[in-house]
């Protein structure tokens, strides 16, 4: 009989195993339950390859959440679960969410690709998900739950390619080997069909790499006039780097606008002097509450946003907006999304979403960086 | 010309790392998975002292070499020597915990940004057939040379020396002859170690941003390096490295910078395949048991059939709707899929005594093929499901069968290699497998006509598909299949010269367990609807061989405890991210240290308590339990 009790043992322990670990993930979402407290879930990496923009998006959030705590009698908080940038994880993130009464909306996941795994989990439980910097051009069809402010990669595709016309003739282009980067990159392609900027080098890049040499030397014997980044800033700061490196010295550089940040100045250094950016959020701006945003920023961290530190900041107050204009639930905020025409943002100024749950008609300002900042400058020839 | 140029910048990186891994090899007989993070260490050491002190290069490099040797002799102490004369991939796995410690604890302390290093050498340059060579890069150079030179004088001329390079030609012999082994040891992984850190933080001022997950890519390419040149070979390390940096770079500016991986694990499989000791190997044999000998201590936990029924009952509750949330559930649906991929390495190391470090690959072959079948060709999931398995199956022993004339330390690489270029080629095949942009919008399985859109039913078709490997695995384990196996896990040669046909079993078990694999990838791709190449990394490998090992590879439960563990454990660390990979780490180290032969295998101790309580006699006790292992 002895065997038997030890067996049995060991199966009284897997089963407790299972039903302590249910216990705990119960737990771990009863923290925090107070009456006038609005709570919006945030799925997004703050660990691994993309930790850094996770980290961006943080600081956003907590100026948000500072002002917005400061001045009424809501409290409003985020519930920042870290996806590790993964697929897997964002769905499991999604479920948590979704089955957690407390949360009334959700931002992210950081890239599309996360993000449009988990959209499926958040349409079917009627749980608006606000993919702040999602700019694929598919991420909203998921559903009527699914919004994001970010300018789709259809807009700011044609807007860089007829930048880069303005700059050269012919356009060496290098592009994350992404759903992001491929996608940007054929908007590129196509928008160069019609204006006649003449890709004569292209190539995609990995986001773990760091030797580029080999392709800009390509890029090089190319005779391009003109370089597109179609790349995020880590990957664009060795880029440029390495391109001074191989004697890429007298072609015009154009970057995708998410590289306008300090970050990017920060590690690419001498390289960076006089490479473009185009970019709809533009702290330079007079108007009042950019002003407002971009100096709290700085008096807060003692630098100036970059543009994912802005689509969070955005991000959570548009939440907020929608919470407060409507009974609060988690369709009356898709509602009041949905219908406001009005939406307060900073990038945009007062904004409305279209049927396809994106913002109407963008507006950019195109930036180049001089002495070590970035100045506005239209593109031209030099 | 400048391309190779620039080649052999980038080769002088690989070159010192994988001097490290092969100056440990040849010591030690072992991986060090580590040596990529200790090269992360040091880029980090390297920039807190140039950027944030503000002290010159030299001095960085003084300091990374003392903070990486010191941790060479850490990694000595806590993960090699506790196992010496164990089982080797004991000390396997361990290097791959602190892998990932050592990558955990630089993202606490430094924080996940990538930071800008200045090396405060002067920006002087020159040209050289079109290419600007900068002060930094004769310093790497530079310093390559004098260091090799430097350390095949020391290997040569030195007392130490000599008493390193005896013990990696024969450890006992040396031993006998009165060589210190263990000082002699410690004193190669400090030496390696350090080699790694200086790497870092040349690396990191010739490229001037440092990021702490640089680490791992390195380390691999380092590894596939050292493999090239042939294991243990210092020669061979430098010429593989050099040869790889080149060979990547040419191929890099003729395909694009995407195709870089498939160059890396392509060139060293085919190198395999053609010299199976690599470039300047030497050709002698070592046969390294690796999984063989995890089994003689421990035995096979067998589950009566009222505790199956028992599990099978608690194991389908979440099927009930409402009884857990639908995150729990979610959870318990990772964890099917995890055992599901690790029942596949309960084949072929438990049964047939392979490691496979290259699993993820044959769990993208199903999720890849799963994917295109019912999405482009509307094949209902579960024949989709079943080709899928097929694919799996077919591929893998395709690409395992060159693989046999390989030894030592090689069959493992090589199927790190094959699992590795299988998720490359993924990742650059644009028209079949969408490359980075992965493949989004899979349908949802559905079952007889019944699309599968909820947890709970996602939950209920991979516990039916769990139960039903579970019982092929058994099946397989008891038949003669199984007999054969076994025969080949405990000894080869013997095995061979009964009669049994080894390579054909051999074959067969990388078959099935390709065949599991891909079951497993064909569910992960049809229940998240999404997958791309990236998901399939040596890191999920490694995850699946760390859940098999540690579950127990003796019976099927051991896959299903592991994943549990490993995998639902992990979410109770949800509330803090970036301890979360830290604690997965060290629980691994643990794990490894006091239960190396799985927590589903009897070691004995149950015995040994029991008789304690029920104080039995010695005899007893030892005579139930030969029983016990004649039953099993």
């Amino acid at each position: 009989m002895r065997p038997v009790i030890r067996k049995a043992a060991a199966v009284a322990a897997s089963i407790l195993t299972l039903t302590a670990m249910t216990a705990c993930s119960q737990d771990a979402g009863a923290d925090g339950g107070d009456g006038d407290t609005v709570t919006f879930g945030v799925s997004g990496p703050l660990t691994g390859d993309q930790a850094q923009y996770g980290k961006d998006w943080q600081a956003g959030f907590d100026l948000a959440l500072d002002e917005l705590n400061a001045e009424g009698d809501i409290t409003y908080a985020i519930d920042f679960q870290d996806s590790q940038g993964q697929a897997a994880q964002a769905t499991n993130i999604a479920q948590k969410f979704v089955s957690d009464d407390k949360i009334s909306a959700v931002m992210g996941d950081f890239s599309s690709a996360t993000s449009m795994v988990a959209s499926p989990v958040y349409q079917r439980a009627g749980l608006l998900q606000l993919g702040i910097t999602n700019s694929h051009p598919d991420f909203t069809t998921t559903g009527d739950f699914i919004f994001s402010p970010s300018i789709t990669q259809d807009t700011e595709g044609r807007v860089m390619a007829d930048g880069a016309k303005k700059l050269g003739d012919k356009a060496a282009v290098f592009y994350l080997n992404t759903d992001w980067g491929k996608a940007a990159f054929d908007v590129f392609s196509d928008q160069s069909k019609t204006n006649g900027l003449d890709i004569v080098y292209s190539s995609s890049v990995e986001e773990t790499s760091t030797d580029f040499k080999p392709l800009l030397l390509r890029a090089k014997e190319s005779g391009a006039d003109v370089i597109q980044f179609l790349t995020y800033y880590k990957t664009t700061a060795l880029l440029v780097q390495q391109a001074t490196d191989v004697g890429l010295t007298d072609v015009a550089l154009s970057a995708v606008g998410s590289n306008y940040s300090s970050e990017f100045l920060e590690l690419a250094g001498d390289a960076a002097e006089g490479v473009y950016v185009e970019t709809s959020f533009y702290p330079g701006s007079d108007n009042a509450d950019v002003r407002k945003f971009v100096d709290g920023f700085q008096a807060k961290y003692d630098r100036q946003p970059n543009v994912f530190s802005a689509y969070a900041y955005d991000g959570l107050k548009e939440l907020a907006w929608a919470s407060e204009n409507s009974d609060g639930s988690r369709e009356g905020i898709r509602n009041a999304l949905r219908d406001g025409t009005e939406v307060p943002t900073i990038i945009y100024g007062p904004a409305q979403y279209n049927d396809e749950r994106r913002i109407e008609n963008p507006t950019f300002t195109w930036l180049v960086v001089k002495d070590g900042t970035f100045v506005a400058q239209d593109p031209t020839r030099s | 010309m400048d391309t190779v140029l620039a080649g052999l910048i980038n080769g002088n990186a690989y070159a010192l790392v994988a001097l490290g891994l092969s100056l440990v090899i040849g010591v030690t007989g072992i991986i060090n998975f580590a040596q990529g993070s200790l090269f992360a260490v040091g880029a980090m050491v390297g920039w807190f002292v140039t950027t944030s002190l503000g002290l010159p290069l030299w001095l960085a490099a003084v300091a990374a070499m003392v903070v990486t040797a010191l941790l060479g002799w850490v990694i000595n102490r806590v993960a090699v020597k506790p196992f010496a004369g164990k089982a080797p991939i004991a000390s396997v796995l361990a290097t791959i915990a602190i892998m990932i410690i050592l990558d955990a604890t630089a993202e606490l302390i430094f924080g996940p940004e990538i930071r800008p290093m200045a090396s405060g050498l002067p920006t002087a340059s020159f040209q050289l057939l079109g290419l600007r060579i900068n002060a930094i890069d004769m310093v790497i150079l530079c310093t390559s040379v004098v260091l090799m030179a430097g350390l095949a004088s020391f290997l040569r001329w030195t007392r130490f020396g000599r008493a390193i390079r005896a013990t990696s030609q024969d450890r006992e012999a040396a031993a006998q002859m009165g060589v210190p082994i263990n000082r002699v040891q410690s004193g190669a992984f400090m030496i390696a170690s350090a080699l790694g850190g200086l790497a870092g933080v040349l690396v990191a001022a010739y490229f001037t941003t440092i990021s702490p997950t640089q680490g791992f890519t390195v380390g691999l390419a380092g590894l596939a390096a050292a493999t090239l040149g042939g294991l243990g070979s210092l020669l061979g390390a430098v010429i593989g490295g050099l040869l790889l940096g080149v060979v990547e770079a040419l191929g890099v500016a003729t395909f694009g910078d995407s195709a870089r991986q498939v160059i890396t694990f392509g060139v060293l499989l085919g190198c395999l395949w053609l010299r199976p000791h690599g470039l300047l190997g030497s050709r002698s044999v070592k046969r390294e048991p690796l999984t063989g000998t995890f089994f003689s201590a421990a035995r096979k936990i067998t589950i009566p059939p009222w505790a199956v029924a028992a599990l099978v009952v608690a194991g389908a509750l979440p099927i009930i709707p409402g009884l857990f949330s639908g995150y729990v559930v979610g959870v318990g649906v990772q964890i099917i899929t995890f055992a599901l991929a690790a029942l596949s390495m309960t084949i072929l190391g438990g049964q047939a005594g392979q490691l496979s470090l290259g699993q993820a690959g044959a769990v993208a072959l199903g999720a890849y093929a799963l994917a295109i079948m019912t999405k482009s060709a509307g094949v209902p999931f579960l024949v989709a499901l079943l080709l899928a398995g097929i694919f799996g199956a077919v591929v893998m022993t395709v690409l395992a069968t060159p693989s046999w004339r390989l030894s030592g330390h090689y069959p493992a690489i090589a199927t790190l290699a094959t699992g590795a270029l299988i998720a490359a080629v993924a990742q650059v095949w644009d028209p079949v497998t969408g490359g980075g942009a992965g493949i989004s919008l899979i349908p949802l399985p559905s079952v007889f006509g019944v699309q599968l859109d909820s947890n709970t039913m996602l939950y209920a078709l991979g516990f039916v598909l769990l139960l039903t490997v579970c019982w092929l695995v058994r099946r397989w384990s008891n038949s003669h299949l199984g007999l054969y196996w076994r025969a080949i896990r405990e000894d080869e040669t013997a095995a061979r010269s009964a009669g049994v046909p080894t390579p054909q079993y051999k074959s067969l078990a990388f078959g099935l367990s390709g065949f599991i694999a891909g079951i497993a990838g064909g569910f992960w791709a049809g229940q998240y609807g999404y997958i791309n190449a990236t998901i399939f990394n040596p890191l999920m490998s490694f995850q699946i061989v760390i859940i098999a090992v540690l579950g127990g590879m003796l019976s099927p439960f051991g896959a299903i405890l592991g994943s549990i563990v490993m995998v639902g454990g992990l979410e109770l660390f949800r509330f803090s991210s970036s301890g979360r990979l830290l604690v997965y780490g060290v629980v691994l180290l643990l794990l490894i240290h006091f239960r190396p032969q799985g927590l589903w295998t009897d070691t004995g101790t149950w015995s040994r308590l029991k008789q304690r309580f029920t104080r039995r006699s010695t005899a007893e006790a030892v005579s139930t339990h030969e029983h016990e292992g004649a039953l099993a």
